[in-house]
């Protein structure tokens, strides 16, 4: 592939062709479009203040009143699922936004000056690849306090070797490709080379990373706020919702724990299936 | 992702949703009629012996079985009090045959001739004498108890006899014989004692008393359980199960599911938030008893507004106490007025007057005008959050605070809730510093012997005489006065007058804001009775009469 296909358009058609035949990608796009959404939107259209008491019976079942029922301390479900959605989709957004950013930053100037950069920034990703994410993040809150913003940067901070190992394999590869010398010799600025050419040719191997690096964060951004170390209450999101709800399962109360979690399963499916699909494509590209 | 993989999580999804749906709701009754709940103390007697029953610890694996260290379930089946304390909150003679005041500041106890160590040698007087000295040290957990005999241990407890100790008070204690029916009473070895020195209680280390199960060394596996067999000498009647073992399963969804499912064959304070599975069709049942245990928070700093009794009082007018039990205690429990709870005194000589005391407060209601009227006196800033700590993944606490939480909204206070881990949370309540920036502790208490002091000591007086809970500096002399006269006092009605009277101003101070009085929660396989399902089971043998029915 080269940035003259890319130019003529030959990337959003493979994508489309693929996504007509595709109807598994289509759902994913429409479920993860419909969640997004509704994060956006969730504190306007939730029908309860999610975090008024009692606004039905203690782990009430759904009604047409509270169609996801009410939790321990009878607040309503859907209200804190759709209001929780915002953290819960926006915050793992943000974590691959910016372990993307660093992570293409570090991995361009890896494959451009190669040499000592390369070395170095390839032994600071080793260090942060040894250690777990989860952990770094723990960390942060034990450090900088609990609730949202620490864990956030903590985990942007853990995905950047994913991230920068992958797109700097693929930057060398680009590269080492005939038209970049070619961009050289006629004299294309090191910047606009750059700018204007290899990085548009990484978008693909970026998009798909960034999909499947939304899932993961989700599932540890989750984890973090099941430990109470995420969201502070009585702010809801998905994660700490499945932990207050847990001890209510034995009771048949599922709805707390089980709508949640149900929705961090669909959402992390849905963003695996499109970047599934988009790693296909790019590969495809490739060849 | 291959469509495999969606099937997969479609499947899972639909899965949880088959599961839980199969699973009898529980939850509390907004109309909840407590009425309807029968009390039960203890169980009838087994008939039928037993080889093996497993039994869980839901408290957690404890750090040591030595009476004056720790107060657990285990300890009261393998070390006797000097008095015995019924599962109705009575005291009978234990291994002392009497205990009683000759004269106001001293107390004889005699003991009986037949008792023996788990060794078979008897227990002697200097053995007695030797367990109590152990309270002397202010490290010991009895120490209040303990804090007006002479301190000088020599002097103080000494062996006057064969089978009799004498106990020396530097001031009359309306206290003391209560409190030895607790574990302060525990009898232990002197010899092993001090063979074993500050290991004693340990795996390592072991005990030797004279209780209805054995510890045999090496029978504590650290973080596994601890097997104790049947002391078949025993005084009182050999217990009828030969191994009881326990085991330490602090996760309430694990342990009721191992209960109702058989693997574990009972437990004592189950968690209330189990109530439909427990009370459903499982291997055993679940029996609510008496307990002195409530839910209550208090002031962690003698600044801020937490400190302000002003403020305490409007958060406690906008609390639904009815609403609270329903949905913390699944309506395991009663709406309880102050901190000390009816069942502490019920089975005391001048219960009537506690009682009169007890039904004079106010009951607690919701007011959220008069509570926002408080706020505006107060006087303090409200821009400024309030922070209530609790100890992270409990459901019980989590709850409370986020009732807290919303109530201090209603009558605009912003509460914080701080999730504290277990280590973090125990230690504030001794260490200032863990305690910086906290407003509010959020606790779960109980009283393991008869009387009405223990808490009061505790929290209304000032800190150099005996208040270690009292973080607000709260000093009002009147209060001190009557409370240190009850204690004082030579006589039942005196100290029941002069409590009462403390009651009645310390109750209107909001020192601890009592949220609700939680019943004892026992879940016991079928094939098994004999246990004791009241509070007592903390300072009595509650497996003595445990076996086959």
């Amino acid at each position: 592939m080269s940035v003259v296909q890319i130019a003529n358009g030959a990337v959003p058609a493979v994508a489309r062709r693929a996504a007509k035949r595709d109807w598994v990608f289509r759902i994913a796009l429409i479920v993860f479009g419909v969640i997004a959404v509704l994060a956006a939107i969730g504190p306007w259209i939730a029908p309860y203040d999610p975090t008024e008491l009692y606004v039905g019976p203690v782990n009430g079942a759904s009604s047409l009143a509270h169609p996801l029922g009410t939790d321990d301390v009878g607040r309503d479900i859907l209200s804190r699922v759709l209001v929780g959605a915002g953290a819960s989709v926006f915050a793992p957004i943000g974590v691959v936004l910016l372990s993307t950013l660093a992570g293409v930053a570090l991995a361009l100037a890896a494959a451009w000056f190669g040499g000592w950069v390369s070395g170095g920034i390839a032994r600071l990703i080793d260090v942060i690849f040894a250690i777990p994410g989860i952990v770094i993040a723990v960390l942060a809150v034990a450090v900088f306090g609990k609730g949202l913003l620490a864990p956030v940067v903590a985990l942007s901070i853990a995905y950047i070797p994913v991230v920068a190992r992958l797109v700097r394999t693929a930057a060398s590869r680009e590269l080492g490709k005939p038209y970049t010398a070619a961009l050289r010799v006629q004299g294309v600025s090191s910047p606009a080379i750059c700018f204007r050419h290899l990085v548009p040719a990484l978008v693909p191997v970026v998009a798909a990373q960034t999909a499947i690096g939304f899932g993961y964060a989700m599932l540890d951004l989750s984890a973090i706020s099941y430990l109470g170390l995420g969201q502070q209450p009585p702010a809801p999101d998905w994660g700490s919702m499945i932990a207050a709800g847990q001890a209510g399962l034995l009771s048949g109360a599922f709805e707390q724990s089980v709508y949640p979690a149900i929705l961090v399963v669909v959402t992390v499916l849905a963003v695996g299936v499109i970047g599934a699909r988009v790693t296909t494509w790019a590969e495809e590209k490739e060849r | 992702m291959k469509r495999t993989g969606i099937a997969v999580g479609a499947v899972a999804c639909a899965t949880m949703l088959a599961l839980c749906g199969c699973t009898p709701r529980g939850g509390a009754d907004p109309d909840g009629d407590t009425a309807e709940i029968t009390l039960v103390d203890v169980l009838p007697a087994a008939t039928q012996p037993v080889d093996d029953v497993t039994w869980a610890i839901v408290e957690g694996e404890p750090a040591t079985l030595n009476p004056a260290a720790s107060a657990n379930l285990i300890v009261p089946n393998l070390c006797d009090n000097l008095l015995s304390l019924q599962p109705d909150f009575s005291i009978a003679p234990g291994i002392a045959e009497s205990a009683e005041f000759v004269d106001p500041v001293t107390f004889v106890i005699t003991l009986r001739d037949d008792v023996a160590f788990w060794d078979g040698s008897p227990v002697t007087a200097e053995d007695v004498a030797w367990s109590l000295q152990q309270n002397l040290n202010p490290a010991s957990q009895w120490f209040g108890a303990f804090a007006l005999v002479v301190p000088d241990a020599a002097a103080g407890i000494v062996a006057t006899g064969p089978n009799e100790v004498t106990v020396h008070f530097v001031a009359p204690d309306s206290t003391f014989r209560d409190a030895i029916a607790g574990q302060g009473g525990a009898v232990m070895q002197k010899a092993f004692g001090e063979a074993a020195g500050q290991a004693l209680g340990t795996p390592e280390a072991g005990l030797m008393c004279t209780g209805p199960y054995e510890l045999a060394p090496g029978a504590w596996t650290p973080g596994g359980d601890i097997v104790t067999t049947a002391n078949e000498q025993y005084w009182n009647g050999a217990p009828l199960v030969k191994t009881l073992t326990y085991t330490f399963v602090s996760d309430s969804s694990t342990l009721a599911t191992a209960l109702t499912q058989g693997e574990i064959d009972g437990a004592i304070n189950v968690s209330p938030g189990a109530r439909a599975v427990l009370e459903g069709d499982g291997a055993g049942t679940l029996t609510v008893g008496h307990s002195t245990a409530s839910y209550s928070f208090g002031p962690a700093s003698a600044t801020g507004a937490g400190a302000n009794p002003k403020i305490r009082e409007a958060l406690s007018l906008a609390i639904d106490r009815d609403q609270y039990l329903e949905t913390v205690a699944n309506g395991l429990g009663t709406v309880q007025k102050t901190i000390v709870p009816e069942f502490s005194f019920q089975a005391m000589t001048e219960a009537p007057i506690y009682q009169a005391g007890y039904d004079a407060l106010a009951e607690p209601k919701v007011d959220l005008d008069a509570a926002k009227a408080l706020v505006e006196e107060s006087g303090e800033d409200t821009s400024v959050p309030l922070v209530v700590a609790v100890p992270a993944g409990a459901k019980e606490f989590a709850q409370t605070a986020t009732i807290m939480q919303s109530a201090a909204k209603q009558i605009g206070l912003d509460l914080e809730i701080d999730e504290m881990q277990a280590a973090d949370f125990g230690a504030l309540f001794y260490d200032p510093t863990k305690r910086e920036g906290i407003d509010f502790v959020a606790t779960q208490g109980y009283l393991e012997t008869p009387g009405v002091l223990g808490y009061p000591s505790l929290f209304m007086l000032p800190a150099d005489q005996g208040g270690v809970f009292n973080w607000s500096g709260y000093d009002n002399p009147e209060v001190t006065q009557h409370l240190q006269a009850a204690r004082n006092a030579v006589d039942e009605k005196t100290a029941a007058d002069e409590f009462v009277a403390a009651q009645e101003i310390f109750a209107q101070d909001y020192l601890q804001v009592t949220l609700a009085g939680t019943y004892q929660l026992t879940y016991l396989n079928d094939d098994l009775t004999g246990v004791t399902t009241s509070v007592a089971a903390y300072s009595s043998p509650w497996a003595l009469h445990l076996g086959g029915e």
